[in-house]
């Protein structure tokens, strides 16, 4: 059988036919959100438009230009579970960082020790130590593995680059899980301290 | 005859539909010995990820070998890997940073290569990530990869993992199969993602 699209454009159609998944773009951009002087960031399934729920496996956040009010601050984030209260899930996690000055002095190759996490409800820091001159900020994306699973520890995985207080760039990459049950249906970012003054963070689903 | 699917959703996006494409998500179920992807040269890219997948032996490795034209139907085909991880111990006794030379595989080895290492089996315990195959059709190069991948290993350590090589052959690939080194695959999603060209 010929489709109309072979027909008109000679171009097959895409071999995944759910009603569900054909014809959207796999990577959906659910929500979002420009920081203007916010003290936190929070997607939060059924509110502000956010579905974050098993509609979607797979969960990824993009930070572009995240600028904090106080110098060499980290962005970071929390989870909570559905039903849950004070974004205070325990969390594990390991990294590593590849630093370069901008004077050309010096190089580090190194585990991010600064900001893992070992069961700890403390926040988990994605972007190290961001300059707050006006010219300087942080980005990068996070990724959540299926975090509507009651049963299994969430994984995530964030890799990020940053242009430092001390003015370096840096490059982290972080890994982890929680080991809480229940489905994680809402995650807050945050500086270590002070507020987001600036930056957008997108939230994309891919079902 | 026309299915009901190929008449309502036949249409052409033109375009706008965006560039990852979903080819096929293979939920497993308890006793899939193994998950086969069929790859090709449609796409410049292929991006796959892992959703929690949970082994039913303990310490079972996680690994994938690559089929190509001209291996018989084979998961054989010769690859180099790397492979480097960060590790953190969840009572708090220790953390490494460090590449595996025991993880990679080298010269032009047929054997699965490794992605995740003792996972545990307990409920929670699985391996998450994603995984990106260039151009897997060619017929010139070697084909790269990388992957990067979480998991939680059967010692209660967090475990994030670094795999990268190339396919040591111009033939174009056709399939990926992921399986553990013992037991079965036992629960978990396999997405595979073609990028547009």
């Amino acid at each position: 059988m010929a489709f109309y699209s072979q027909i008109a454009h000679n171009v097959l159609p895409p071999l995944m036919t759910t009603s569900s998944t054909l014809g959207r773009g796999a990577f959906e951009l659910i929500k979002s959100i420009t920081a203007s002087s916010d003290s936190d960031i929070t997607f939060a399934d059924g509110s502000n438009g956010v579905t974050f729920d098993s509609t979607f496996k797979t969960y990824c956040f993009k930070f572009i230009d995240i600028h904090g009010s106080v110098n060499f601050r980290h962005l970071g984030f929390d989870i909570q579970v559905s039903g849950g209260s004070g974004f205070d899930e325990p969390k594990i996690s390991s990294g590593y960082e590849a630093n370069h000055s901008q004077t050309n002095n010096g190089t580090q190759f190194q585990a991010a020790t600064a900001i893992d996490l070992i069961d700890s409800t403390n926040l988990q820091a994605i972007i190290y130590g961001i300059g707050n001159d006006a010219d300087e900020a942080g980005a990068g994306e996070l990724w959540l593995f299926l975090p509507s699973d009651t049963a299994k520890n969430m994984h995530f995985i964030s890799q990020t680059v940053n242009h430092t207080d001390d003015d370096k760039i840096r490059h982290t990459f972080m890994g982890g899980y929680t080991n809480e049950p229940g489905a994680i249906d809402e995650i807050r970012f945050k500086m270590s301290e002070g507020n987001i003054d600036s930056g957008t963070i997108k939230m994309y689903g891919i079902r | 005859m026309a299915t009901y699917n190929a008449i309502k959703y036949n249409v052409d996006y033109a375009g706008k539909a965006g560039s990852l494409v979903p080819i096929s998500d293979t939920t497993i179920s308890s006793g899939d010995s193994n998950v086969i992807l069929t790859i090709d040269g449609t796409y410049d890219e292929h991006f796959i990820i892992f959703n929690a997948v949970h082994p039913s032996a303990a310490n079972a490795d996680f690994g994938a070998n690559f089929r190509s034209t001209g291996s018989s139907g084979n998961f054989n085909v010769g690859k180099q890997t790397g492979f480097y991880r960060c590790t953190q111990e969840e009572n708090g006794s220790g953390e490494t940073f460090a590449y595996q030379s025991g993880k990679d595989v080298a010269g032009n080895s047929g054997s699965d290569f490794e992605i995740g290492s003792s996972l545990g089996n307990a409920n929670h315990d699985g391996i998450s990530g994603y995984m990106s195959i260039f151009n897997a059709g060619s017929t010139t190069f070697e084909k790269s990869f990388f992957i990067v991948a979480d998991e939680t290993h059967g010692g209660n350590i967090q475990i994030m993992s670094f795999v990268s090589g190339y396919v040591r052959t111009t033939d174009a690939l056709t399939g990926i199969r992921f399986r553990m080194s013992s037991g079965n695959l036992d629960s978990g999603s396999i997405q595979l993602f073609g990028v547009h060209r």
